[in-house]
């Protein structure tokens, strides 16, 4: 990766977790440890975006890592308002990570918001000592922006009007962004060197009043054009957008003079502030903070996702090798070559493990966005909402993860708008007025599982049945049994919300998050208690490339069970089972559960034999019997996607290629699992 | 540079000094000269000066090279960073010439 998408991969994990600080700091503003993140975080990107040319967010951030040293000198006290104006300046961050010389807007959004945050800076902010020095500290003026447009009249550079001076007063007021241009009286063939065409632009963030700018004027007022506007936040950001309406300027001239911003050193050590040497020091000591957080850290490289994919392909082909060479090493019966296929076979299983290991990541990365968004949506919603989050640790595939994560947030933004009740209806029902939504994930029977629990008012079966049948997704004088009446939300274009929300209510996305599920091979259910809450399990593969399965065969036809939902194999004997039927059910462990034959399912050919052999299954809480010719044992399964002319057919997920070159088909067992329940509830 | 082009190290580039360097240019471009201005030594730089200096670039001069501005100094760099026209030095050739 070239150093530039580096920075900005980095500088997006140090926004998370500022992100996350600033949640954490908002319950408690006395958290030293967060503190000290978002200050390692805002230091950081400083540090890195002047060394990729960011300067302007090297600038921005500055000033929030002086935010934070205050905070941790205890200068400044972290309001729930200033975290939510350093929450906006988070977002800003992440725009301007997309424009290493960001233009108009973007340069005003940034004086807006810290014009904000000095603002709403608590009164103690101010530091001790200087209320030392004074004894009655001077009321702090908020800090305001102010566009200043002026144009010097054509003789004044004869008359001896300077324009520096007038700049430099204006720098003395406070931080100056100035730009300047040639007036229309411009001529490229008629230029008189002594006639002024210079018209300029200045912005200006102060705590003075609009007085003090005026006075800057006062010997040229009446000779030059000059025009001080205070700039409300809502303006700034139409603002490039207002100045070429007004044609005063092309924005392509605002663009390119922006885009020639000074260096931070350059500007800060040249015009005074800093001395070289104190940013040296300071570099020296990003470097040292630099060096001793990757001395106590792990080192880590960063690898583009496709080339994880290609090495995962590679373990695969690797893996159906390994099968073949396996199968050679027994037919032939040579001791050496079974040997040697042995110790590859261990290597490249160790291979594969660490292949796997690496695509895998905790699902706290996901669950760190959502408290964002649970915080944004409550306060939108005029709900009191918190976030808890379990499992964080828990890993998944990337590939897994990443396409988890639209349909949790449909499940959460739903949770937060239909489930939990306003605060008034919550105290009228004997419930806290802050709603609990808990997000948490574990290891279940090898697999995932997340849940998503809220203490709402749960779902309305009735009025659910009601407007499924209303719309003809079920018959009328239906009985459906409470968690099928729940499943109906998952069906396209329902919703049984009275208004239509911006957060959720238009029927589409809980439709999408069981496709979403669904295609990730995972299984979704819903319980829910009226006035208690609601919670949708959801149960997914760790990993959607390389599996451990458990090959078994009716007649010539091989099939693979995933082995993370094999409990064992049983025999069974012909009798035990309806000869006519393909299920039924058979006596485990002290309980009737259901059976599937393959032969029967599939319409394989051949006679069964006398003693069959019952692989018992685990399908989310229920067990069931797969009952096949032979159990073959363990196989390595590289799972392949199977043709659209297969795609659709129940009972198989996917194919898997043989030693031998052969096919096995992979069974899908939350399908096969459903189809025997409804042939057993049908009979 | 050819051996016949222009070179000026200004000390000064003020109201009291462009008319002398607009003549000069006017000059080098007649006898199809280039003109290198040097700015390492200024010390005197005023709004007339930098509009001088922006007018080279609005007449398209600096781009084609028939005027080059060479090695800005601290202060030159600081006069055009207040007027947000850094740009200016930035795009020059600032090696001895």
């Amino acid at each position: 990766m070239d150093p530039v998408s580096t920075f900005r991969a980095e500088a997006q994990e140090h926004l998370d977790t500022l992100e996350q600080a600033l949640l954490d700091l908002e319950l408690q503003p006395d958290n030293a440890s967060q503190i000290a993140a978002a200050f390692r975080a805002m230091h950081t990107i400083k540090g890195s975006a002047g060394m990729v040319g960011f300067e302007h967010l090297s600038y921005f951030t500055h000033h929030l890592e002086n935010l934070f040293e205050s905070v941790r000198n205890s200068k400044v006290t972290l309001t729930p308002e200033l975290c939510q104006w350093v929450l906006q300046a988070a977002d800003h961050i992440a725009d301007l990570l997309l424009h290493a010389e960001p233009g108009t807007e973007l340069t005003l959004i940034s004086e807006t918001i810290l014009a904000k945050l000095a603002d709403v800076m608590p009164e103690h902010a101010t530091a001790p000592q200087a209320q030392a020095v004074a004894k009655k500290p001077a009321k702090q003026n908020k800090l305001q922006l102010y566009r200043i447009d002026m144009k010097p009249h054509a003789r004044s550079f004869c008359e001896g009007l300077d324009i520096f001076p007038v700049l430099r007063e204006l720098n003395e007021l406070g931080q100056c962004h100035t730009n300047s241009f040639v007036t229309d009286a411009f001529a490229a063939d008629n230029f008189d060197p002594e006639s002024c065409y210079l018209r300029l632009q200045v912005l200006l963030s102060t705590s003075k009043p609009k007085d003090d700018i005026a006075d800057v004027f006062i010997f040229v007022n009446e000779d030059w054009s000059v025009q001080i506007v205070k700039i409300e936040p809502e303006e700034a950001h139409r603002l490039g957008d207002v100045l070429v309406d007004q044609g005063v300027v092309d924005a392509k001239v605002i663009d390119n003079i922006l885009q020639s911003q000074p260096k931070t050193g350059e500007l800060l050590s040249g015009s005074g502030l800093v001395k070289p040497e104190q940013v040296q020091r300071a570099l020296a000591e990003q470097q040292y903070i630099r060096n001793q957080s990757s001395a106590s850290e792990e080192q880590s490289i960063r690898v583009p996702q496709h080339k994880l994919d290609a090495l995962m392909d590679q373990v695969g082909e690797l893996v159906i090798l390994q099968a073949s060479l396996d199968q050679l090493a027994l037919s032939s019966g040579n001791d050496r070559l079974a040997e040697l296929a042995e110790e590859l076979n261990r290597l490249s299983n160790g291979l594969r493990d660490i292949a796997f290991d690496i695509r895998m990541l905790p699902i706290g990365s996901t669950f760190a966005r959502f408290r964002r968004l649970i915080r944004d949506l409550s306060r939108d919603l005029g709900k009191d909402v918190v976030l808890e989050t379990n499992g964080a640790d828990t890993e998944l595939d990337k590939v897994v993860l990443d396409k988890l994560a639209d349909p949790l947030v449909h499940m959460l933004r739903n949770s937060l708008d239909h489930g939990i009740e306003p605060p008034e209806q919550r105290r009228l029902a004997g419930k806290p007025e802050k709603g609990v939504i808990s997000l948490s994930a574990s290891h279940y029977q090898g697999q995932i599982l997340i849940e998503i629990t809220d203490d709402g008012k749960g779902l309305d079966a009735e009025k659910i049945l009601a407007k499924a049948t209303e719309r003809g997704l079920v018959p009328e004088d239906s009985v459906l049994e409470a968690e099928e009446i729940y499943a109906l939300i998952f069906a396209a274009g329902f919703s049984t919300a009275d208004k239509v929300s911006d957060v959720s209510g238009r029927g589409v996305g809980m439709d999408v998050v069981r496709s979403a599920i669904d295609a990730l091979q995972g299984q979704i259910h819903i319980q829910s208690e009226p006035g208690q809450g609601t919670t949708f399990r959801i149960l997914l593969p760790m990993t959607l490339s390389i599996i451990d399965g458990l090959m078994v065969a009716v007649a010539d036809q091989r099939f693979i069970v995933p082995l993370n939902m094999v409990e064992e194999c049983i025999e069974t004997l012909e009798t035990e089972a309806s000869p006519r039927s393909d299920t039924c059910l058979i006596q485990h462990r002290g309980q009737l559960i259901p059976r599937l034959r393959l032969r029967e399912k599939f319409s394989l050919p051949g006679k069964r034999p006398t003693i069959e052999q019952t692989v018992i299954v685990r399908v989310g809480d229920e067990a069931i019997g797969i009952t096949v010719d032979e159990v073959i044992g363990n196989h390595q399964t590289v799972i392949r996607n199977l043709g659209r002319l297969y795609r659709d057919v129940p009972g198989v997920m996917g194919a898997t290629i043989l030693g031998d070159g052969g096919i096995a088909m992979i069974l899908d067992l939350l399908s096969l699992s459903v189809s025997t329940r409804k042939y057993d509830m049908n009979s | 540079m050819q051996t016949d082009d222009m070179r000026l190290v200004p000390v000064s580039l003020t109201i009291f000094d462009v008319r002398q360097l607009e003549e000069t240019l006017q000059s080098c471009l007649s006898n199809n000269q280039r003109l290198a201005v040097d700015l390492q030594q200024l010390t005197e730089l005023d709004a007339a000066g930098v509009q001088w200096l922006l007018s080279l670039e609005m007449r398209g001069l600096t781009q084609t090279r028939t005027v080059q501005l060479l090695q800005p100094n601290a202060f030159c760099l600081e006069q055009l960073a207040l007027m947000g026209l850094q740009q200016l030095a930035g795009g020059a050739d600032n090696g001895p010439g």
